[in-house]
């Protein structure tokens, strides 16, 4: 049933075609990516595709089935040539084992043709619905063992160019437009036609193990990749432990065949897949259901088929019932296959972190690539083919660019690449560090294709000529843009909510190294409605009262201070008692309460502290320390007391955010701020910040990280040379600094300063900044026991 | 009608919820959020018996209970036991109970360790 995730390019979906035919819209199999062309011509003929090309003054876009998953068919306003009607077998021969064909034809039409003659493609994606002029541009690969890239089974192709020259190209002529339009996503012209090499259809049984991860790649290299008589391959990394696969092979047989059918029947319903990848995605434990329920029946028995028949799938097993809340998507990432081991573990931080709802993540594997300027695989790779559901609104976009950059990083970091069929969610950094060649293929595009003809999403977000061009939107358009402004009072309200990060941080770090009963708890509890008072009183007269927040802080405020009057109480105590027991030397589970103690501070740097898990905590306390051990009473006093905790802090976690999740939803994500000066390649290793737009005036609006990141954002922009001008449509913004307690403040208004409780050789004060001297303050804020704590964005 | 419940099948249900939490949590459904909803199960099974338990205690010793105790009971019975103990107990009895109560917490967490033992 899984059979891995998939590649899908530019596949038929001609259930599709006629409502997009009238309305001239152009989507994709996700159903997010709209786009408004100007015209969609059907050519049937090469001559018709050289008019279109010739006579169309705009863009001219290329689709197939409209499958990939960005916008890699079409631009606004182009001509976009829908090749799905140009579908013919031009030549066969069985003797020679090739086939020439239109470029609009789907791999399953030549399996129709070419299967009575005992053949089958050499190479082809798992999905039988791509056409051959879709799987081309995005240089596919399949689940063949010991092939790779699709560019490997092309003996030559035609191609129609910008100026509407029909060009014969091949590895031996015309190498350059044979290795630039191949895995070049239309960028190069029209591949019109393919001849493509063929293989002999055998029979195949299949063999399917589970292991774990730490073992697959020597299995492979062992069992599979020197094993002539493997013909499939691909292995499925079971979320969301990720570390136990289930590798599958399908070798050369002379047993008869199990599956009656040469090919795949056309036309099934496949309610029963459909079905699965329902459980698997939206049941409580669907992962584990299919880890331990679906897939050992899907995998049991003999099972002997065609290659044909393995080679002829269709992607409408994997159509939901419904794209309308949320979709399923694909991405894909290489890794040279001796950085597996350092990649998965990456990759599975990143998903589970971000929670995505992974489905399936497949292993495939490619040799490297002879040549194209686009190679994925620049040697020998795993693919990591990941499919997953997310949600359709701006706001699941945004979070899905977000893990989409960090995987994309991680892959770069492993020195792999990832996949560009799909959203356009990588920077220009990324895509150049996948692809070093992306260079010399937009230096060939300029030459065969000098006026820009071939556009659609991908080039216009990455080809020099239309990604860097300035947009001249007048600076007073601002405040129209979405999210753009915040209100300006929040960057002092949210000083005593920060408060609750900076006083666990003192606490954590007093664990560290000293006993609990000696933190200041009674003095945190002073200095939260401290700076309560001081930041309603900076406040009042130039804001409206924000009632909402207020009582927020007050319900924040009150559990702060009955949580820090037990501990104060019971620690002074009890906590005292015990720690006389035990003398100088510490419990384990002393230990884990520090650990935890910072595990919570990181935590909550980020995320709400009710989405902390401490149920979780609770569970590894009692499973990671042990029952007996030295100081027995301060171990069990400290075990319980932190079991305690931890109980009360989950029961009343879950409480806090069902009451927040009703009133107030998710919080934005995202910061907008308006930027002067920065440098050259300004968000290089910068997954977390975008370019919005770009202005006249050399101003950039930047989408910038919330919270704790959003300092860091600032600073190393800073660091690069940028000025702010706004920040969220704001012109002061409050800092604080952790300086030393003797420092005296030139920079800005003070607003505040308050000693350091756990250190008094330092104090915290709070600046009112202008947000065009941000970087002055930033500056100046830098240097031996000088912190910049925080920056409160709104 | 009054259900009547059975406290020690109760007590045994919840010391055997810990036992098959350990096996799931570090087998068939480590890792990522299949983890997370384990918890949350773990948690409503365990507030529903906490919950079942107090019912049949309270209804046993003719105590009144209030709608704030039963809702404490349900979303924060870590300190809703407790001053149930002492409320319904008095204080001497009362203390004995909590201990009671801490012991069997500790019961369920070793069973919750015995149960992790698998992997």
């Amino acid at each position: 049933m899984m059979r891995g995730a998939l590649l899908v390019a530019l596949l038929v979906g001609p259930w599709l075609a006629a409502a997009q035919d009238q309305s001239a819209i152009v989507n994709d199999v996700t159903q997010i990516n709209p786009i408004k062309v100007d015209r969609i011509l059907k050519p049937k003929s090469i001559e018709e595709v050289v008019a279109a090309v010739q006579g169309h003054a705009g863009p001219v876009s290329i689709g197939g089935g409209r499958f990939s998953m960005g916008g890699q068919t079409a631009t606004e306003r182009a001509l976009q040539l829908d090749m799905r009607e140009f579908d013919k077998v031009v030549a066969f021969s069985k003797k020679a084992k090739e086939i020439t064909v239109q470029s609009g034809i789907t791999w399953r039409k030549i399996q129709e043709f070419i299967d009575p003659h005992d053949l089958s493609l050499q190479i082809m994606q798992t999905y039988a619905n791509f056409t051959v002029g879709g799987s081309l541009s995005v240089n596919v690969h399949g689940r063949y063992v010991g092939q790779g890239p699709l560019v490997l089974s092309v003996k030559s192709i035609r191609i129609v160019l910008a100026d509407g020259t029909l060009l014969q190209a091949s590895p031996a002529e015309n190498r350059e437009i044979f290795y630039g339009a191949i895995g070049g996503y239309g960028a190069m012209g029209v591949i019109v036609e393919a001849t493509l090499a063929l293989a002999d259809n055998l029979r195949v049984e299949r063999k399917s193990q589970v292991m774990p991860l730490a073992e697959y790649k020597e299995h492979f290299f062992k069992h599979v990749r020197q094993n002539p008589g493997v013909v499939f391959h691909n292995a499925d990394i079971y979320p969301e432990a990720y570390d136990s696969v289930r590798a599958t092979s399908y070798l050369k047989t002379d047993k008869p065949p199990t599956v009656g059918h040469r090919l795949m029947p056309k036309d099934q319903d496949y309610w029963l897949e459909r079905s699965a990848y329902s459980v698997i995605s939206e049941w409580p434990f669907g992962k584990a259901i299919r880890q331990f329920v679906i897939d050992p029946v899907v995998f049991r028995g003999e099972r002997v088929e065609w290659r044909n028949y393995e080679a002829s799938y269709d992607v409408r097993e994997l159509e939901p019932a419904s794209r309308a809340q949320s979709t399923f998507v694909l991405q894909e990432y290489f890794v040279p296959v001796e950085r597996l081991e350092e990649f998965v573990p990456k990759m599975a931080e990143i998903l589970n972190r971000r929670r995505v709802n992974v489905i399936n993540v497949s292993i495939r594997h490619a040799i490297q690539d002879p040549g194209t300027l686009l190679a994925w695989a620049r040697s020998e790779v795993f693919a990591f083919v990941l499919y997953y559901k997310q949600g359709i609104t701006e706001a699941d976009r945004k979070a899905v660019g977000v893990w989409t950059r960090e995987l994309v990083d991680a892959a770069i970091g492993a020195g792999g690449a990832y996949y560009l069929p799909y959203q356009i969610h990588p920077t220009d950094r990324q895509f150049h560090a996948a692809y070093p060649n992306a260079k010399a293929f937009f230096e060939l595009k300029q030459k065969v294709d000098s006026g820009n003809k071939f556009r659609n999403k991908l080039w216009d977000a990455y080809y020099p000529a239309v990604a860097r061009k300035a947009q001249p939107v007048p600076l007073a358009e601002l405040g129209k843009v979405a999210g753009y402004k915040r209100d300006a009072a929040q960057t002092y309200l949210t000083l005593p909510e920060w408060f609750l990060v900076y006083s666990p941080d003192e606490y954590a770090g007093h664990l560290k190294t000293q006993p609990a009963s000696g933190f200041p708890y009674f003095g945190s509890i002073g200095q939260f409605w401290g700076y309560y008072w001081d930041v309603y009183e900076a406040t009042r007269q130039k804001y409206p009262f924000n009632w909402g927040y207020h009582v927020m802080v007050f319900v924040i405020g009150s559990s702060y201070t009955v949580e820090n009057a037990i501990k104060g109480v019971y620690e002074n105590v009890v906590g005292r008692l015990t720690e006389w027991f035990s003398g100088d030397s510490r419990t384990q589970e002393d230990d884990f309460g520090a650990r935890v103690a910072q595990d919570y501070v990181d935590f909550i740097r980020v995320d709400p502290w009710y989405e902390y898990s401490f149920a979780r905590q609770l569970k590894r306390l009692w499973r990671e320390t042990d029952l007996l051990g030295p100081n027995m009473v301060r171990k069990w006093e400290r075990k319980l007391i932190l079991s305690l905790e931890y109980a009360a802090k989950a029961q009343y976690a879950t409480l806090i955010k069902l009451g927040t999740k009703a009133a107030y939803g998710d919080a934005d994500s995202e910061m907008l701020a308006l930027v002067r000066g920065l440098p050259p390649e300004p968000l290089k290793n910068e997954p977390a910040m975008k370019i919005v737009r770009e202005f006249d005036d050399g101003s950039t609006l930047l989408s910038l990280p919330r919270y704790e990141e959003f300092r860091d954002a600032v600073l190393r922009l800073v660091k690069k040379g940028a000025r702010f001008s706004e920040i969220a449509g704001n012109r002061e913004i409050l800092v604080t600094a952790i300086v030393p307690a003797t420092w005296q403040s030139d920079l800005a208004p003070l607003l505040f300063e308050r000693p350091i409780l756990t250190d008094f050789g330092r104090k915290r004060v709070a600046l009112n900044v202008p947000v065009e001297r941000l970087h002055e303050a930033l500056n100046r804020l830098t240097g031996p026991g000088l912190v910049v704590e925080h920056i409160y964005d709104y | 009608m009054k259900l009547a419940v059975n406290k020690t099948l109760v007590l045994g249900l919840l010391f055997t919820l810990a036992l098959a939490m350990g096996w799931l949590d570090a087998g068939p459904l480590r890792g990522g959020q299949q983890e997370a909803t384990l918890l949350g199960i773990h948690a409503v099974l365990s507030a529903v018996l906490v919950f079942l338990w107090f019912r049949q205690d309270a209804f046993e010793r003719g105590y009144r209970t209030s709608l704030g105790l039963k809702a404490g009971m349900l979303l924060l019975s870590v300190l809703a036991l407790p001053w149930y103990f002492y409320r319904s107990r008095g204080a001497a009895r009362g203390t004995l109970a909590v201990a009671w109560l801490v012991a069997a917490f500790v019961v369920a967490m070793l069973l919750y360790r015995a149960g992790t033992w698998r992997s």
